[in-house]
């Protein structure tokens, strides 16, 4: 019986009539989407980019929107995406963020007392990836003098089995992973838990910023957190696939309009906002308008990293180079196929005895396939120790292409005595000096010396590694910046 | 059948594993095969206010332990019903992390099988394993002497909701005395059901007591275990006034282990029954197909 419903069913699906009337509202999304006003609104928008941005992309904007038009790597799917954002959506995204409802509470004096936090989160605390293990470090150093809360969303698919039963020390947890009741429960979650106000709603990554309208009636003070600044990480992207000029896809613009639609809400939204590197709020401040804004880095943590790590117990150091990342992150992906492709090739013939070795969590199967068949790398996948994980490679490698926030891998391998061979994106916001706390190179040739010269100058090797362990413990220290945040915190 | 079937797993920390809870899951499907499986696990060993969505059906909460297993149980109904909202005929699950070992595995579930639960609660009962006294026992002057045990039961929200709360009404005062005999004079217990519940928690079985059943922690009643005594009480109690609540309200407790189907089929009132067995036509028919296709 289903075998022939099957068959009656199947030539509606996919009769050539349909087919071209499936072309034909593609085509007319496809007027509406780049209709002028829209691109108008577009460029408008890049006006507000830095200049890093808005020179190279500016200039080829118009060739890019005419190979968007003419359909190459765009499906009809995305075009009513992006119909939707650029057409009747456009006017509001660029100008008018998330309305605030509520009125806002005046800030209150500093006050020693113990503050009652509340944090909402795109992400879930883990030790698997840079961002996590910040929230993951906040939430329990500030538990220790504050009564802390969480609520957040966590991805299963990219951040498999749950940590059950680690957040003990919080007030209240609620973690969902469908991004409908993230935003559907969040009201009714807040409000029974809000009997006195919070002191703060501490909102990290874009996704978050939707919730804070309903947060302002129930507390004093509204941070909006950065994390990694998405509207400049697209950008970047954006940016690049234009000077590229292959493989253009809708997909960048789209993720820039979607990311500005929401940080820029969040920002304005917002008591205070937080970057973690001064590259992104500077951004943000150019792009999102206002002056609001502060600096707290992402640290090192204290109980993964700083608590295991005795020189006396590293292996020896040998010949591998080491990729530590979270490749649920698309930077991370992006960046490793670029090294494979373009770098190793050129260190493996120089080098035999040199090994790659990649360590992280997320996207298994894509790590699995970019490095299969390539000599002289190793996928390790999900480790357990870092600091044994990090001390058991000579080196470090971060040769990001794309991405925005700090590089929390780089001070990783700094702090463990591994020196770094980094792009410039890689090494922004960072305090550590080129050629000598760090390595920095952007083209594949460059990239690849850098590597030979720090796996082969042992003289170099030892007088970078002292310095850069020395910036690490320096710089990224959380005690440093927890007053800070408090300070931020009361207002 | 269908509709919805919810899971209130209990458990006391995750050292039991996840096979307990699994096993519910996999029962729920097994009688409720048309149905969404949603489960809630309430961890009594969480004391802040914890909600963690582990699946898209699957929630874990933080427990209330003051009354053990009963008060988590509790918990959960009231975090299912402000979530779900669930209607009069929704199958509720009730297991907790012990049922697999108190039973001594899984070999008892053969019979809790699909026809006899859905007869069950057809029959508007609480499904479970049956235990009962040797005589009738009172509480409060109520006279009961069966009840259904808790580690896991199944019935409908409707036949559930109005014998809440599963907690007791009692301060321990008012049921034990702090020093001496283990009963206070005022508890509400009958003679018979005190000798009982001293006899399974603590005390040596007189010659002619007619119940002679132990728990496998029994240990001597000390000023150091009267704390445990009391607590394991209160449960036998909670456990126990459920069933006795239950019956007094005409709730049948039905053990598929000792009741067979005919048995159960012929109370079944026969508009139920001849809707039933065109219901079971149709899974039959919906069955053969699926082989047929495979």
């Amino acid at each position: 019986m289903w075998g022939e419903a099957k068959a009656l069913i199947r030539p509606f699906y996919f009769s050539p009539p349909v087919q071209r009337l499936m072309g034909h509202g593609s085509r007319l999304a496809s007027q509406f989407l780049f209709e002028k006003k829209a691109k108008d609104r577009l460029k408008a928008l890049f006006t507000r980019l830095p200049e890093e941005f808005s020179a190279s992309a500016l200039s080829n904007l118009d060739g890019y929107f005419e190979a968007c038009l003419a359909g190459r790597g765009v499906g009809p799917a995305a075009y009513f995406e992006m119909a939707r954002w650029l057409g009747g959506g456009a006017h509001s995204i660029l100008n008018s963020p998330l309305p605030v409802r509520g009125v806002p509470v005046a800030a209150r004096k500093k006050s020693a007392k113990k503050l009652k936090l509340l944090f909402v989160s795109g992400s879930y605390p883990s030790r698997f990836h840079g961002g996590g293990l910040r929230l993951a470090d906040l939430l329990e150093l500030l538990a220790e003098n504050h009564e802390v809360s969480l609520y957040c969303f966590r991805d299963p698919a990219s951040e498999g089995e749950a940590e059950l039963g680690e957040w003990k020390f919080l007030k209240s947890l609620k973690v969902v992973n469908d991004p409908i009741s993230f935003k559907n429960d969040f009201g009714s979650w807040i409000k029974e838990r809000a009997e006195t106000p919070f002191d703060a709603v501490h909102f990290m990554w874009q996704a978050s910023a939707e919730l804070m309208p309903e947060a302002r009636p129930h507390a004093r003070r509204l941070i909006y957190e950065y994390v990694e600044c998405v509207t400049r990480r697209a950008a970047i992207s954006l940016a690049r696939e234009v000077e590229r000029g292959k493989g253009l896809t809708a997909r960048p613009i789209y993720d820039l309009l979607s990311s500005f639609r929401l940080e820029s809400a969040g920002t304005r939204n917002a008591d205070e906002t937080i970057a973690v590197v001064p590259q992104d709020l500077q951004f943000a401040r150019a792009v999102f308008g206002g002056e609001k804004g502060q600096v707290i880095p992402t640290c090192l943590s204290e109980k993964y990293l700083w608590a295991h790590l005795d020189p006396q117990t590293l292996p020896p150091a040998n010949q591998d180079a080491l990729f530590l990342g979270f490749f649920g992150h698309t930077p991370n992906v992006e960046s490793l196929q670029w090294y494979l492709d373009e770098v190793h090739p050129r260190v493996c013939r120089r080098l035999p005895a040199y090994r790659l070795i990649v360590a992280g969590r997320g996207a298994e199967a894509q790590v699995k396939n970019l490095m299969a068949g390539v000599a002289q790398a190793e996928y390790r996948g999900e480790f357990e120790d870092l600091v044994q994980e990090i001390g058991a490679a000579r080196i470090g490698l971060a040769p990001l292409i794309s991405g925005a926030g700090i590089r929390g891998k780089v001070n990783q391998y700094s702090a463990v005595g591994r020196p770094t061979v980094t792009t410039s994106i890689g090494a922004q916001g960072l305090p550590y000096v080129a050629n000598e706390s760090i390595l920095v190179a952007d083209s594949p040739g460059e990239f690849a010396e850098r590597v030979i010269r720090l796996l082969e100058d042992q003289t170099l090797y030892e007088s970078m590694r002292g310095k850069a362990r020395a910036a690490a413990e320096q710089n990224f220290r959380w005690g440093a910046f927890l007053k800070p945040l408090e300070v931020i915190y009361v207002g | 059948m269908w509709g919805e079937a919810f899971v209130v797993y209990l458990r006391f920390g995750p050292d039991k594993g996840n096979l307990p809870l699994e096993t519910a899951q996999r029962l729920a499907r097994r009688w409720f095969p048309l149905a969404k499986v949603r489960s809630v696990i309430v961890d009594n060993q969480l004391k802040a206010d914890i909600e963690q969505q582990l699946a898209s059906r699957t929630t874990l909460i933080a427990g209330d332990n003051h009354e053990r297993e009963f008060s988590g149980y509790e918990k959960g109904l009231t975090w299912l019903k402000r979530t779900y909202g669930l209607a009069p005929g929704a199958n509720i699950i009730l297991a907790n992390d012990t049922f697999l070992t108190s039973y001594g595995g899984e070999a008892f579930l053969k019979d809790f099988s699909l026809p006899k639960v859905q007869a069950g609660l057809a029959l508007g009962g609480m499904v479970g394993h049956v235990d009962s006294y040797p005589q009738a026992v009172e509480w409060e002057g109520r006279s009961f002497q069966k009840w259904v045990r808790t580690s896991l039961v199944v019935t409908k929200w409707q036949t559930l909701e109005p014998l809440l709360p599963l907690t007791l009404p009692y301060k321990n005062a008012s049921l034990f005395l702090p020093n001496g005999a283990f009963f206070s004079p005022e508890a509400p217990l009958s003679e018979p059901y005190k000798e009982f519940v001293e006899t399974w928690l603590f005390r040596a079985a007189s010659e002619t007591s007619p119940f002679k059943e132990t728990w496998h922690s029994k240990e001597p009643l000390t000023a150091e275990s009267r704390g445990r005594m009391q607590a394991k009480a209160r449960c036998i109690f909670c456990e126990q006034t459920l069933s006795l609540r239950a019956q007094e309200r005409q709730v049948p407790l039905i053990d598929p282990t000792r009741l067979s189907l005919e048995y159960l089929r012929e109370r079944l009132p026969a508009s139920l029954l001849s809707a039933r067995k065109l219901a079971e036509s149709l899974w039959s028919a919906f069955q053969s197909r699926g082989s047929r296709e495979a």
